[in-house]
């Protein structure tokens, strides 16, 4: 067995010098799309959805970039799609609209997709147009998700949906949930008889979608309920039964991409607006602290990120920056607090510091959730490090 | 990875594994310089892992001298293999001889004392960057005859003082006047992030062997959850001070113009340091009251972790230093510069 040492290790990832060139593109295209956003606004980063803005990514190529050329993508490594990323996040722009097409479904789909899937599908992506969320979770399996009742049955006809998924992200403006649902009633262990299937939400009756609010008040994650949709029998993806190892096998690049420690970007940049016009010096360690945690972070997702460009398994690696980032974005808020004398306020007329602290402060206990809880993500760690 | 780290990091993992056990750490408190273990290390030529070959050193490059500097902290080498690395180095941009034996690197001078030497009494010469007249120089600083005031750390490594009395003499160099002190600092972060793969490593296997309630401590879900999170902590130490070597390979530190080090550095440093309290205190609370007596082993590990962060800077140093830079660049720059870290611009420049 590996020793631990070998399991944590993190070479150094360094980008291309395309990469540069790229960046600098991006930059220049947000400063003008961003101009008018508020820092507010640019507070929800990829929870943002504006599908104009989508298309124009999509219009200048930054879309599916990892996809192949024939399907209207680049043919890029995830470095440069990385590029991307990272600055749109940063800049806080409204990236929710594509963020889970490009992340995740594209690539899926691109991998083990059927050639009539990927035709169809892929270019839209890459142009921006469509919206895809992911239906996992349902109301009776959270965290234990190889638990999942919702099933699909094989008919003449096509599959026979019945179920509910529970806290989709983008349900309600998606046109495609790529969705994990039981197709083998007896498989044991549970995991085992799982299929995932690409369904047309706008155009299969039985589907119904009902938004939840968040505790912020706002509708982006939602209830989807399954009454006899019947769906294609083409609409599966991959192989029938394996949709446990297909969902499993991507999770290392959200897990490590830079959304993972981007989220409060906003608010580490607000916070030093307000102390570069002020003669306080004091916060400076805890600035240093910030920028330390920050640094570190990226060096580590930068890590996995050539890593995956080079095909290596490094999924304990992208757990490991996932449960980090989470943690640092969490404290973040605290530390605004500790700094400078602030009440969170999301008035119209608070300081732009008082509005994003008032909303990442709330925001902040879904960082720990989405993706994989915490508790989940070190239950990983402890069993890769074999001390369990 | 280079060959050449690959196979630098097997032999000081065989080396150092078979040698530096806890009866020979015990042994080596007591008794001082561990004389034999450093010839050893010369035999391998592990000191001059930075010296370009045609001076007959090994012609590595950061990222191998790293493998090195983190076995040390991994194995709680008692030796100044970290200082000497980086010394040799110094030495080897001037054209000033390289002293045979062990060398160090002198933190700061106070007028005309030295002092927290590491392992003075034990090297032949100190090396520290300072500036003068003409630009930097690497001052070396001859020990012979020298008489040392003997300090210590917390583990008992020696960290003497000395009036600076001894021979001096400068070589121009081209770096900055604090480029030592950098260095330093860059040495302990991966001696930090070593030591604390140990700590997880007998946090890992203790937590295998000791049963209570009927079952091994890691088959509890809390203690799991410690053990992942003091993996992450001590991953986080590798990433970034791995990264900071990586940048002294990539960028240089040939001038003041170039952040980027003092940058990574600064970064490196200043996490490492922070995360030691978490560190220690999640393989201490593993081990129970067994890892707070002298007998087991742990203190070697965490004795020099708390020593370490604080030397060459520690967390208020650094983040002041780190705060300097993010106020300094403002909120308009900041995430240039950080961007800019581990981009290709800046090796094109080299």
């Amino acid at each position: 067995m590996e020793s631990i040492v070998d399991l944590l290790r993190y070479d150094p990832g360094q980008l291309p010098a395309s990469a540069e060139t790229l960046r600098k593109d991006v930059r220049d295209f947000l400063a003008v799309e961003m101009k008018q956003y508020s820092a507010l606004k640019r507070a929800y980063t990829w929870d943002g959805a504006d599908q104009a803005f989508s298309e124009k990514m999509g219009a200048k190529g930054w879309l599916g970039m990892t996809l192949p050329k024939e399907y209207g993508g680049a043919g890029l490594s995830n470095l440069e799609r990385y590029v991307v990323a990272e600055e749109t996040l940063f800049a806080g722009a409204p990236v929710g609209f594509h963020w889970i097409a490009d992340r995740r479904s594209g690539p899926l789909i691109a991998r083990i997709g059927t050639e009539k899937q990927k035709a169809e599908l892929l270019p839209r992506i890459c142009r921006g147009e469509i919206c895809f969320c992911i239906g996992m979770s349902e109301p009776n399996s959270g965290s234990d998700l190889a638990s999942l009742q919702a099933k699909a049955v094989r008919t003449d006809e096509g599959w026979l949906i019945n179920g509910t998924k529970l806290w989709t992200t983008n349900a309600h403006i998606a046109s495609y949930m790529i969705g994990l649902f039981r197709t083998d009633m007896e498989a044991q262990p549970k995991h085992a008889g799982l299929s995932q299937f690409i369904i047309d939400l706008k155009n299969t009756p039985g589907v119904t979608v009902r938004p939840i609010e968040d505790l912020t008040g706002r509708k982006h994650f939602n209830e989807v309920v399954f009454e006899d949709a019947l769906v294609p029998h083409d609409a599966l993806l991959g192989t029938e039964n394996d949709g446990w190892r297909q969902v499993g096998s991507e999770l290392a690049i959200e897990r490590s991409g830079p959304e993972r420690f981007l989220s409060c970007a906003v608010l580490f940049i607000e916070l030093l607006k307000v102390l570069e016009q002020g003669e306080d010096q004091s916060a400076k360690r805890e600035i240093g602290s910030i920028l330390a945690n920050l640094v570190t972070l990226r060096s580590m997702s930068l890590s996995v990120s050539a890593k995956l460009a080079e095909g290596d398994d490094v999924s304990l690696q992208a757990v490991i920056v996932k449960d980090l980032g989470a943690e640092f974005e969490q404290t973040l808020p605290g530390i605004v607090q500790k700094i400078v004398a602030i009440e969170p306020n999301l008035s119209d007329d608070a300081e732009p510091l008082a509005q994003v602290l008032a909303l990442l402060t709330m925001l902040a206990p879904s960082f720990s959730l989405r993706g994989g809880t915490v508790e989940i993500l070190r239950g990983i760690i402890a069993k890769r490090l074999g001390v369990s | 990875m280079s060959d050449i780290s690959l196979m630098l990091e097997d032999s000081v993992t065989r080396l150092f594994s078979d040698k530096v056990d806890r009866e020979f750490l015990q042994d080596q408190e007591k008794k001082g310089w561990a004389a034999e273990l450093w010839e050893l290390t010369e035999g391998l030529g592990l000191s001059s892992v930075l010296v370009k070959e045609e001076n007959g050193g090994v012609g590595g490059d950061w990222a191998d001298a790293y493998e090195i500097i983190k076995g040390c902290g991994r194995f709680a080498v008692p030796l100044p293999l970290p200082e000497t690395i980086v010394a040799r180095w110094l030495l080897d941009q001037t054209n000033l001889d390289v002293p045979e034996g062990p060398l160090t690197l002198i933190p700061t001078m106070e007028g005309s004392n030295a002092k927290r030497i590491p392992w003075g009494r034990n090297a032949v010469a100190g090396c520290v960057t300072q500036q003068t007249a003409s630009g930097t120089s690497v001052r070396l600083v001859d020990f012979t005859d020298v008489v040392f005031s003997n300090e210590a750390n917390l583990a008992k490594e020696p960290r003497d003082n000395c009036p600076t009395t001894g021979r001096v003499i400068d070589g121009a160099v081209n770096l900055p006047a604090d480029a030592s002190f950098y260095l330093g600092a860059m040495i302990r972060s991966a001696q930090l992030a070593g030591v604390s793969m140990a700590l997880l490593e007998q946090a890992a296997i203790y937590s295998g062997e000791r049963s209570q309630f009927g079952r091994n401590l890691n088959k509890f879900q809390t203690v799991q959850h410690n053990l992942a999170r003091l993996a992450t902590a001590a991953a986080s130490l590798d990433s970034i001070s791995r990264f900071a070597f990586a940048t002294m390979d990539s960028a240089g530190f040939k001038d003041d113009a170039n952040t980027d080090v003092r940058f990574a550095i600064a970064a490196a440093k200043s996490r490492a340091s922070e995360c030691v309290d978490l560190i220690c205190a999640l393989s201490h609370q593993i081990h129970g009251a067994i890892g707070f007596t002298y007998e087991h082993s742990l203190h070697f590990y965490s004795r020099r972790a708390w020593s370490w962060r604080s030397e060459f800077g520690g967390i208020s140093y650094w983040g002041n230093t780190l705060g300097d830079i993010a106020l300094g660049l403002g909120s308009e720059k900041l995430w240039g510069a950080i961007t800019a870290l581990g981009s290709n611009e800046t090796t094109a420049a080299d």
